[in-house]
């Protein structure tokens, strides 16, 4: 379990507790400036809350060494950078600098990180000559080759259009079944709503809710955060968020 | 071993023996034996070819790492201000009048190395940041700078103020093994501390949040490029005063051979920092010049050109 405890940061997160629980996906969702990547941010271990505690299992965040934290948890920042035009197999690999693997266990799983993001083709491609879905696809493969329990990231779906959006969306569905914990900084309410097994709504640094999307992601709970009216069409599974009246 | 380092390897096996033959005595080993060729070769040419090969290779990984550490191709080892330091030391023995004490030039040069690192390491702080890091080192840089500027302006010699001049411009003449015993050392273990923050500067291709992610301290990565840089540079400065360029050049030539990761570019560019300031200290001293083309000058006219055509090539990109 991945646990914020009465976490504050200055300006950004007063008094934000939340449990999340592995198998699960969570979607963080909440208008801009409203603390989201904060949050994300001190729950990977990478922001240092002014108060409160980080949990991982039994141990706090902040205990962990760099290395064992970095094993469970994977992290994908939000507009990552890629500084120099390495190949996608490169790039990937580099999600295996916390392990101390030996070179055939890095290779499967390297080579399973790229199967499943469909990269294969492009692995000796270099980084410049991608275009930002295949990009956004790669960085997620460097996530998924850390093999990591928890997957933390902030606006994965970003760049991808709406097929590559689906086809991640899938694979983190897998990664939950197969017992991983999937957190996700979103901003888009449907995907939230159809694809998350619980919701966080942030708003000016507070939780204002925090359960199942469709408890959570309800008409007022909208109106308050985003100030908008919006409303839910279709089934559950496949709602779709119309806005105005 | 990757084919660059290969051919570097190679390529350096057939330089290093060439550059003992070449000078203002040219020694043929087909014709007839130069006088005193023995005693030009093992006392002059050899310390020198050595020393120019152990300055490059620090330079050179340095230049690596520093690019790898800031993700910037036009970052050079000189950034981090302790270039300057070390080279304020060595003003400052010259203007004591200590420099002609066997040992103590080199002395003050690392003194004023390590001054540099420590008030760099006391600047930047805990924060672990590159960019407080980088500007703290160019605040050094220019401290020291207008520090060495007023200690020539208010030399007490003609005589004092000439010497710092000059050996500010790097050279390798008139080195001796001397040079190599104190050089060696000091650059080995400066590449070796590089080497070991290979991993940490390959994560940071991905920016500083997700190298930190991945395990990387930040903190801990700082204290090794003080001490991988620290140790190279100020080896370089102590036995050859300012010799710039390498360590920008080189890097930046050979990353097109290697994968891209900045660990795999550390020892192609120690070798090809080796190469380069072998060759170009041999060319210093077949140049028929009335007195020998300094060193640091040499690859300073070398680089400039280079460095602008650089420039060239990213306003290109820009556009």
């Amino acid at each position: 379990m991945l646990r914020a405890e009465h976490l504050c940061l200055s300006g950004r997160l007063d008094d934000v507790s939340a449990a999340l629980q592995p198998g699960q996906i969570t979607a963080i969702v909440g208008p801009n400036g409203a603390g989201k990547s904060s949050l994300l941010a001190c729950l990977a271990g990478l922001l240092k809350a002014d108060s409160g505690s980080e949990m991982l299992d039994s141990a706090a965040l902040a205990s962990l060494a760099p290395q064992a934290r970095a094993r469970a948890i994977g992290y994908l920042p939000q507009s990552p950078e890629v500084a120099w035009d390495v190949s996608v197999e490169t790039l990937v690999a580099l999600g295996r600098l916390p392990w101390r693997a030996g070179a055939e266990a890095n290779r499967a799983a390297i080579d399973a990180a790229l199967t499943t993001m469909d990269l294969e083709h492009l692995r000796h491609r270099p980084v410049s000559r991608l275009s930002g879905g295949e990009r956004a696809r790669a960085l997620m493969a460097r996530v998924l080759a850390g093999q990591p329990r928890w997957i933390l990231a902030d606006e994965p779906l970003a760049n991808l259009d709406l097929a590559h959006q689906q086809t991640l969306l899938g694979v983190l569905r897998d990664q939950a079944r197969a017992g991983t914990g999937v957190v996700m900084v979103m901003h888009g309410l449907a995907e939230a709503m159809n694809h998350a097994d619980r919701v966080l709504v942030l708003f000016e640094g507070h939780l204002l809710a925090d359960g199942p999307p469709e408890a959570v992601l309800d008409c007022a709970t909208i109106r308050r955060a985003w100030g908008i009216d919006a409303r839910w069409l279709g089934e559950a599974g496949g709602r779709a968020l119309v806005v105005g009246n | 071993m990757t084919r660059p380092v290969a051919w570097l390897l190679v390529t350096l096996a057939i330089a290093f023996p060439l550059s003992l033959l070449a000078g203002r005595v040219w020694i043929d080993p087909f014709a007839s034996p130069v006088p005193n060729a023995l005693i030009i070769l093992t006392e002059l040419r050899l310390p020198r070819s050595v020393l120019a090969l152990v300055l490059g290779a620090g330079l050179g990984a340095a230049g690596a790492a520093m690019q790898g550490y800031l993700r910037n191709p036009l970052a050079d080892p000189g950034l981090f201000g302790i270039a300057p330091g070390a080279a304020l030391g060595a003003v400052l023995s010259f203007w004591t009048g200590l420099a002609g004490t066997q040992w103590l030039l080199p002395l003050f040069a690392l003194l004023g190395a390590g001054s540099a690192m420590a008030l760099l390491s006391l600047i930047a702080g805990r924060s672990g940041s590159a960019l407080l890091f980088t500007l703290a080192g160019m605040m050094i840089a220019s401290l020291a700078g207008a520090m060495m500027s007023l200690a020539i302006s208010l030399s007490p010699t003609p005589f004092a103020m000439s010497e710092i001049v000059t050996w500010l411009m790097g050279a390798l003449s008139d080195r001796s093994w001397n040079d190599v015993v104190i050089a060696a050392p000091l650059t080995l273990a400066g590449i070796a501390v590089l080497l070991r923050a290979g991993p940490s500067l390959d994560a940071l291709t991905l920016g500083e949040q997700a190298a930190r992610s991945l395990g990387v301290d930040p903190r801990a990565l700082q204290w090794l490029m003080i001490g991988g840089i620290g140790l190279t540079v100020g080896a370089s400065v102590a036995a050859a005063g300012i010799i710039g360029f390498v360590g920008l050049i080189v890097p930046h030539l050979l990353r097109r051979f290697t994968d891209g990761r900045p660990s795999q570019l550390i020892v192609p560019s120690a070798l090809a920092g080796a190469l380069l300031v072998l060759i170009a200290d041999a060319l210093c001293r077949v140049l028929p010049l009335q007195s020998e083309l300094r060193l640091g000058i040499a690859l300073s006219l070398l680089g400039a050109p280079f460095f602008l055509a650089l420039l060239l090539r990213l306003r290109r990109e820009l556009v």
